[in-house]
């Protein structure tokens, strides 16, 4: 009984002390990987928000910007095995997942075993995605989704956490097969990669003219990343900012009857109930990397372009007024604080 | 809940109580300062604490409910310092977790505790409290003209409650000195005392403004009545109006009774010692110049021969004495003695009539015999005009103490009926006879009827002209006592004023 009460006493310490350590732990990750990626601050920090928070990211970005680097250098700091796959259109689903193959063994026997695919990995970095197959895509996607591979009858689970960063090369669109909505919304984010600046670009050429190497250095395992994640679900959120989050994907609905005016102009599809699930995660996470012990309205509002982007459609009355959907997302954020929060 | 929590929250009520209290007292000062000045502008007056009670109702609902709707509860302070400060939520994730242990809510909780601490001193700003000062001001505003506005000076509601005040006691007691100090009778002094006294009896207590005015104005109709009741010059010069030769006579009378006709001037009882000074004088000059007209003219008569009709001549002039002094019997007074004296001089020069006119024992049995009457009778008169002044002057003074209006009392009537404007006014043989079916009256007023009407107490017919001022105050009697009901004594009260301050007589218009 008393090493029962002494257990439980040291895991609250050690909780508080988990607390209190996480945004210092997310610092050191960050420096860690701005030691090989110029900029990007706001790609960085939510690419972590959604590894802490279990999801997955879909970067949009012209070549060269640095996605590659930054997923090596993030499974290189979270001391992570990182897999990088190119989607071309000859991609197989086996290509991705792996396939059984026959093979004597010392005996001479022929076996069948299962030889893992690039998937099997904590980090995988799916290189622009929309060049595969819908069926390469549908692979992928369910291993997004239910971390887990079945081939043959067989399931293999996927190491925790696993993450899958992947990416659209918003230029060339000849030859691609863009995600159906359906799929997209398996992704927690979409983020948008711009072209450095001046200054970034300075940086970059100056730091690769001494060498192309990654410099980061592992800050923490994949099991501190899994009580990161679990401490973030504990963290609280008021019923206000929970309402307001609801809202918030709520008037991304047209047809609905209650929904916002902005949705009812520019708006063909909503978001999904996932988006809500996707915003109050991070949100959490969001506020612990910040400091805070509660989920505020700031919150809310930063996450909501990153979850809603890919997920809601707009109609010609955006192409007409030259709204892009980030124009949207952010008239709908205004339109929920009017309505009275 | 924290400290630093308790003691923002603290901040917040001082502020909620602080705006309830601006917001109670403006409106109380804005309400009593709306009723306060609707009701001087009605001139309509209540009793000042009315005016305390609702302002204090008021200020305890506008008050009592600003608080009930700004009073600071827990999560209504988190909201404020979240919004104010920028906190991210914190204070309200923390009031409405209080009660979690979990180590994050725990933790929590010290973060927002934290923040509280630290958090910069607040700075009340204009901003945050203008509409306050603005409905403050605006109640001031209300509240303060509403104040300093007088009330209308116009007579107070008939209806008010007066009390008699030392001043008036004492104003009344002063008459009354003069009164004694006074010419007057002894009887019409003890009189006149009298009825000031009772006056002063009746109206201690609080009476309302109608009553007092009524009380006053009988008063005023009982010393009228005994003051002049001595006077006698009306009753005669009734009766020597009516014998030609005497006419002038009764015109002079009249004249210097008159020069003290009701103005409102006599006011002061130096005043009326002045112009009793004067009176004699005066008197005796008209009468001097009179009789000189008179004593021509009859000299001129009676220069005359015994052949040409002297005897006949001063025989009229006898008669018509006569004739006026067998109606005059019943009254007493220096003016009847001379009047008397004097025929009895003219009888006794009758009696010697025989002898001739020229003779000088006539001559100067003549002269004395005038001589002498116009000395008594000037000397009467006096009496008389003496009596009329004091009259006028105790009921402009009674008026003034008591603040009734001169057209409110009873007209003093000093005109004799038929007789003419005065001295020296020539007779108008043209002049149309009185309609007796009309009223009573000089000039273009009409002050009552001059039908006869029976009086009990006199056991005789009479002209309700003259018995008016009697029954006036008997009326006025009967309402102070209270035997009247309001909507009656109001009835009469209209009836008699109207009569007292006459009614224009639409055939003449001009108002003596």
């Amino acid at each position: 009984m008393a090493s029962k009460i002494k257990e439980t006493v040291e895991s609250k310490t050690s909780n508080e002390e988990k607390v209190k350590n996480f945004s210092i732990s997310i610092n050191k990750i960050k420096e860690e990987i701005h030691k090989d990626v110029v900029g990007q601050d706001d790609i960085v920090d939510n690419v972590i928000t959604a590894i802490i928070a279990g999801g997955n990211v879909l970067l949009e970005g012209v070549p060269g910007v640095g996605k590659t680097r930054l997923v090596r250098s993030l499974g290189r700091t979270l001391s992570l095995p990182f897999s990088r796959i190119q989607f071309t259109p000859d991609l197989m689903p086996s290509d991705v997942t792996g396939t059984n193959v026959i093979e004597k063994d010392e005996r001479g026997r022929m076996n069948t075993v299962f030889r893992r695919g690039p998937i099997f990995a904590n980090l995988v970095l799916a290189d622009e995605i929309n060049r595969a197959t819908p069926k390469t895509q549908a692979a992928m996607l369910e291993v997004m989704q239910e971390h887990k591979v079945t081939v043959l009858n067989d399931t293999y689970n996927m190491q925790e956490p696993f993450f899958v960063l992947a990416t659209e090369n918003p230029i060339e669109q000849d030859g691609t097969y863009p995600l159906p909505e359906a799929q997209m919304d398996r992704f927690m984010f979409k983020l948008l990669m711009q072209f450095p600046s001046q200054k970034e670009l300075a940086d970059i050429v100056n730091m690769t003219q001494v060498t192309l190497d990654e410099s980061a250095e592992a800050v923490v395992d994949g099991k501190t990343i899994l009580e990161m994640r679990e401490i973030a679900k504990t963290v609280p959120i008021i019923d206000d900012v929970l309402k307001y989050a609801i809202n918030l994907i709520s008037y991304t609905h047209p047809e609905i009857a209650e929904t916002s005016a902005t949705a009812r102009k520019y708006i063909k599809n909503g978001a999904s109930p996932r988006a809500a699930q996707a915003i109050v995660t991070s949100a959490k996470v969001r506020a612990l990397m910040r400091g805070n012990y509660n989920v505020s309205y700031d919150d809310i509002d930063a996450l909501a372009r990153p979850v809603l982007r890919h997920r809601i459609k707009t109609n010609y009355n955006a192409v007409n007024d030259k709204l892009t959907v980030d124009d949207v997302i952010g008239q709908l954020i205004a339109e929920t604080k009017k309505s009275g929060k | 809940m924290s400290e630093s929590f308790k003691k923002q929250k603290r901040k917040y009520l001082i502020k909620s109580l602080l705006e309830s209290i601006a917001v109670g007292v403006s409106a109380g000062l804005f309400v009593v300062g709306v009723v306060l000045l609707t009701l001087k502008l009605c001139e309509l007056n209540i009793n000042a604490g009315f005016y305390v009670l609702i302002g204090l109702s008021c200020a305890a609902v506008g008050g009592g409910l600003t608080y009930l709707f700004s009073h600071p509860s827990d999560m209504k302070v988190a909201r404020k310092l979240d919004e104010e400060y920028g906190l991210d939520e914190k204070i309200q994730t923390m009031v409405i977790y209080k009660d979690k242990e979990d180590f994050i809510y725990r933790l929590q909780r010290e973060d927002a505790s934290e923040k509280l601490a630290v958090l910069p001193k607040r700075k009340i700003s204009f901003r945050q409290v203008w509409q306050y000062v603005v409905i403050l001001i605006l109640a001031i505003a209300i509240f303060i003209p509403a104040l300093a506005i007088r009330k209308n000076s116009v007579p107070a509601n008939g209806n008010d409650l007066v009390e008699l005040s030392a001043t008036e006691c004492e104003l009344v007691e002063q008459l009354i000195g003069d009164i004694n100090e006074s010419e007057l009778s002894d009887g019409v002094k003890a009189s006149t005392v009298s009825v000031l006294r009772n006056l002063l009896a009746n109206l201690e207590g609080e009476h309302t403004e109608r009553s007092r005015k009524a009380a006053v104005v009988a008063s005023i109709s009982f010393i009228d009545t005994s003051v002049t009741s001595e006077n006698t010059y009306k009753k005669i010069c009734t009766e020597l109006i009516k014998q030609e030769p005497l006419k002038v006579v009764s015109d002079t009378v009249v004249d210097g009774i008159t020069m003290f006709k009701a103005d409102g001037t006599i006011l002061s009882y130096q005043k009326v010692k002045d112009e009793a000074e004067v009176i004699p004088d005066y008197v005796f000059s008209l009468f001097n110049k009179t009789f000189v007209t008179a004593e021509n003219s009859l000299r001129e008569t009676l220069k005359i021969s015994k052949d040409d009709g002297f005897a006949e001549k001063l025989t009229e002039y006898d008669t018509a004495f006569e004739n006026a002094l067998t109606n005059s019997e019943s009254y007493t007074g220096g003016l009847l003695s001379s009047l008397k004296s004097f025929k009895s001089a003219l009888g006794e020069v009758l009696e010697k009539s025989g002898q001739s006119f020229a003779e000088a024992t006539l001559q100067n049995d003549l002269n004395a015999g005038f001589a002498n009457f116009v000395q008594t009778f000037s000397a009467a008169v006096s009496n008389e005009s003496y009596n009329c002044l004091m009259a006028e002057y105790i009921r402009n003074r009674l008026a003034k103490i008591f603040n009734v209006p001169l057209t409110d009392l009873p007209s003093l009537r000093y005109g004799v009926e038929g007789g003419s404007a005065g001295i020296g006014a020539p007779e108008d043989p043209n002049e149309e006879k009185k309609d007796p079916s009309g009223g009573m009256g000089e000039g273009g007023l009409i002050y009552g009827s001059d039908d006869e009407i029976y009086d009990h107490e006199l056991g005789k017919r009479v002209k309700y002209g003259e018995v008016i001022n009697k029954y006036y105050g008997d009326v006025l009697n009967l309402i102070l006592e209270g035997n009247l009901s309001e909507e009656y004594a109001t009835a009469l009260d209209n009836y008699f004023s109207l009569l007292m301050g006459g009614v224009q007589d639409t055939e003449k218009g001009n108002d003596k």
